[in-house]
C-alpha cells in the first residue's frame, strides 16, 4: 500500500512533461537542458523543437481541470503510523470488541511513501516529422477521450446508490 | 558551438543567463559535463484527480473484477476508488519521458531560497532523489486515475465461482465481505480504517442485489437482472456523454460499413470484342467502387453468362443494367443505408461489451448476455442483429463475387495477396542475385578445380587421421 506524500520541506517543482518520439535508456536527471532542448510554440499552438538536428512538432495536452499531474517518487520509508493508531484509539473509544482490534493490527500491511516531488497541468506529446496523429496516438486519446469515458461510466454512483435506496425506502 | 566549461560564468544563454546564482551546489552540477548515472527506481508519470490526491488518499492493490489478478487502484476516503490505466506506447514506437521545467528560473530561486533558508533536509532529497531542472524516465508508462465503480470491486465476492454453480445463496453482508476480503489485504486495511467505507460498500451492494430480511441483518445475493440494468445505464451514459471517437472509428464504424462490391465488368467479352483492354481497365477503374445490392443480383447473372463465353449482345444489355444500378443509388433498398437507429443500439452495445471485458467476472458474462436479448425492459437489439445479419450476408456475397472476378478476370489477386507475391518474388530474386555473385566472386583456379573428379581420391582429412600401427 502506497501513501502519497508531498515532502514538506519544499513544494513539488512544476514540470513539463515531454513524450519523446525515441527510447532514451537513461533514468535520472540531466544537465543544461537549454542546451539541446528549446521548444517554441508557433502561432497555430505547435510546438517545435530540435533534438539532435531532427524537427519535432509537439501536440500540447492539458490535463482536464479537476485532474492532475503528480510525479511520484515510490519510496521505501514507511509511513508513521500515527494516524492509524489515533484512530484506533478512536474505535477503541467507541467499544469495538477486542479480540477484532488484534486481528486488525495483524492485519496491518505496511503503509510506504510515495512522494510527490513533481506536479504538472499538461503533458506535451512529440512527433518527429509532424505531429502525432491525435486519432491514434495512445497518449492523446487516453487523456482526452479515456478520463471522461471513466467519468460517464463511474461517476453518478452516488447519485444512483441513492436512488436505488429511495426505490427500497418506498418499498418497505 | 564549441563552448569551454572551463569557468561557471560561461553558461549557454538562456533566459536566466543575468542570475548570479553560480553558488547554489545544483549549478555546479548543472554545469559540469559528466551525466549522473542512471536512477535504479525513476519516479513515474501520474494523473490524479484534484480531489483525490490528498495524503490520505493510498494506492492500493486489489482484485481486478474481470480477470481476477491484482491490480493497483487509488483510494480516497472521500470520493471512493480510482481505477490505474497505464498509457503506455506500443513497443514499435519508442518513447520516453522528459521533464523539463518550465522556467529554469524557478529552479534556481527555489534553490537558492531553500538554500537561504538553509533546509538541508530539503536539498539532500532533492540531491538524491529529487529531480532537478530536468529529468529523463526511459519508461514512458503515465498512469491515469479514473474513478471506478465500488460496485466493480464488489463483484468477485458476488459472482458465483464456476458457470455450473447455478443457485447463489443469500448472505450477510459481512459474510460477502469476508469473502472477499479473505484474498484482498489491502481491502481489509482499508475496511478497518475506514468504517464509512463499509456503508458505502453495502449500498453498492445492494443496487445490484437481491435482498432478504433474515432477522435484523439483510442478505444479500446476486440480481443478474439489477446488475444488468446498472450497466444499461452505465452504457447509455457513455453513449450520451458521447461516444469517444476512437472507440466510433474502430467498433461502429467499420461494422456498419457497407460492403464495396466492384461492379464486375464483362472484361472478358469486351476484351473479345475490342481488345482494346487498357480502355476497359479505366472503365472498370471508374464503376469499380460501387455499393449495389441490385448489381450483386445482376452480377450473378452476368458471371453466368460471361462463364458461357458470351457475345456482345448479351454483354450490352447486362452493362444497362450496371448504368440504371449507377444512376439511382438514392432509392436502394432499406438494407443498403444504415438507418438512423442502427449506430445507437450499436453504440450502446459496443459499451456493454466493454463493460463487461473490463469489469465484469467471466462467470457473469452468459448470464448477463442471455438476460440482455431476452430481457422485455431494455432496448431491443434485433433491429440491430438484423441488420447485421444482412450486412455479413452482403459482405459474403461481395467476397464470393470478388473471388469468381479473381479467377475469371484477374491476372494477380486483389492487393494484400499482391503484396504478399511481390515480396516472394523479391525473395527470389534476391537469393538469385546472391548466387549469382558468390559465383562471380570465385576465383578462376577454385571453378576449375571443382571440374576435377575427385571420385578416387583420398578426403583431405584422410591425411591427418592417426596411422594404423604398423605390424
Amino acid at each position: 500500500m502506497l501513501s502519497i506524500q508531498t515532502p514538506s520541506t519544499s513544494n513539488p517543482q512544476k514540470y513539463t512533461p515531454n513524450l519523446l518520439p525515441a527510447r532514451i535508456h537513461h533514468d535520472g536527471p540531466i544537465n543544461d537542458p537549454q542546451r539541446y532542448w528549446t521548444p517554441e510554440k508557433d502561432e497555430d499552438g505547435t510546438l517545435h523543437a530540435y533534438f539532435r538536428g531532427r524537427h519535432l512538432h509537439g501536440t500540447s495536452l492539458a490535463l482536464p481541470a479537476n485532474y492532475t499531474g503528480a510525479v511520484l517518487n515510490i519510496t521505501d520509508k514507511q509511513l508513521p503510523p500515527e494516524p492509524q493508531r489515533s484512530h484506533r484509539e478512536q474505535s477503541r473509544d467507541a467499544g469495538e470488541e477486542e479480540d477484532d482490534e488484534e486481528e486488525e493490527e495483524i492485519e496491518e500491511v505496511d503503509v510506504r511513501i510515495a512522494e510527490r516531488i513533481g506536479e504538472f497541468e499538461e503533458v506535451v506529446v512529440w512527433g518527429h516529422g509532424g505531429r502525432v496523429d491525435e486519432g491514434e496516438d495512445v497518449y492523446v486519446r487516453g487523456v482526452r477521450e479515456w478520463i471522461g469515458f471513466a467519468e460517464a461510466v463511474h461517476a453518478e454512483e452516488d447519485e444512483e446508490g441513492e436512488e436505488v435506496g429511495r426505490r427500497e425506502g418506498k418499498g418497505e | 558551438m564549441p563552448r569551454t566549461r572551463s569557468s561557471k560564468s560561461t553558461k549557454p544563454p538562456s533566459n536566466e543567463a543575468n542570475t548570479t546564482s553560480d553558488t547554489t551546489p545544483s549549478q555546479s552540477t548543472s554545469t559540469s559535463s559528466a551525466l549522473p548515472p542512471s536512477v535504479a527506481n525513476p519516479p513515474k508519470l501520474f494523473v490524479l484527480p484534484k480531489s483525490a490526491s490528498h495524503h490520505r488518499s493510498r494506492i492500493v492493490t486489489l482484485e481486478n473484477p474481470a480477470n481476477g489478478t491484482p491490480s493497483r487502484y487509488l483510494f480516497c476516503p472521500d470520493s471512493g476508488f480510482y481505477e490505474f490505466t497505464r498509457l503506455a506506447a506500443p513497443k514499435r514506437q519508442p518513447r520516453s519521458w522528459l521533464l523539463t521545467t518550465e522556467n529554469e528560473h524557478n529552479v534556481q530561486k527555489n534553490m537558492k531560497e531553500e538554500e537561504e533558508t538553509g533546509e538541508d533536509e530539503g536539498r539532500g532529497e532533492r540531491g538524491d532523489g529529487g529531480l532537478g531542472s530536468a529529468y529523463i524516465t526511459r519508461s514512458p508508462d503515465l498512469f491515469v486515475a479514473t474513478p471506478i465503480d465500488t460496485l466493480f470491486l464488489l463483484l468477485p465476492a458476488l459472482a458465483p465461482k464456476s458457470p455450473k454453480q447455478a443457485k447463489q445463496h443469500f448472505l450477510s453482508f459481512d459474510d460477502h465481505m469476508d469473502a472477499l476480503t479473505s484474498s484482498n489485504r489491502h481491502l481489509r486495511a482499508l475496511l478497518a480504517q475506514h468504517p464509512f467505507l463499509r456503508a458505502k460498500m453495502e449500498k453498492r451492494m445492494a443496487a445490484c442485489c437481491d435482498t432478504v430480511d433474515a432477522g435484523e441483518e439483510p442478505m444479500y445475493r446476486l440480481s443478474t437482472e439489477k446488475l444488468l440494468v446498472i450497466l444499461v445505464k452505465k452504457a447509455e451514459r457513455i453513449c450520451k456523454a458521447g461516444f469517444p471517437k476512437s472507440m466510433e472509428d474502430q467498433f461502429v464504424k467499420p461494422a456498419l460499413e457497407m460492403p464495396v462490391m466492384s461492379v464486375r465488368r464483362e472484361e472478358t467479352s469486351i476484351s473479345i470484342v475490342s481488345t482494346t483492354t487498357t480502355s476497359a481497365a479505366d472503365e472498370q477503374d471508374t464503376i469499380a467502387p460501387i455499393v449495389v445490392a441490385e448489381a450483386a443480383e445482376s452480377q450473378s447473372s452476368t458471371t453466368t453468362t460471361t462463364t458461357t463465353t458470351t457475345t456482345t449482345p448479351t454483354a450490352t444489355p447486362s452493362s444497362d443494367s450496371q448504368t440504371t444500378a449507377l444512376t439511382t443509388p438514392e432509392d436502394d433498398p432499406p438494407p443498403l443505408t444504415t438507418p438512423p437507429s442502427i449506430p445507437p443500439l450499436l453504440r450502446l452495445r459496443t459499451a456493454i461489451t466493454y463493460l463487461l471485458n473490463a469489469y465484469i467476472p467471466l462467470t457473469l458474462h452468459t448470464p448477463l448476455l442471455a438476460l440482455l436479448s431476452s430481457s422485455p425492459n431494455l432496448p431491443s437489439f434485433t433491429p440491430l442483429d438484423t441488420h447485421l445479419a444482412t450486412l455479413s450476408k452482403l459482405k459474403a456475397q461481395a467476397a464470393a463475387l470478388r473471388s469468381i472476378s479473381d479467377n475469371m478476370s484477374r491476372k494477380r489477386g486483389y492487393d494484400d495477396d499482391d503484396e504478399e507475391k511481390m515480396a516472394e518474388r523479391e525473395e527470389k530474386k534476391r537469393k538469385r542475385e546472391e548466387e549469382e555473385r558468390r559465383r562471380k566472386s570465385e576465383s578462376r583456379g577454385v571453378r576449375q578445380l571443382k571440374k576435377v573428379d575427385t571420385s578416387g581420391m583420398k578426403k583431405l582429412s584422410a591425411f591427418f587421421t592417426k596411422v594404423p600401427a604398423k605390424k
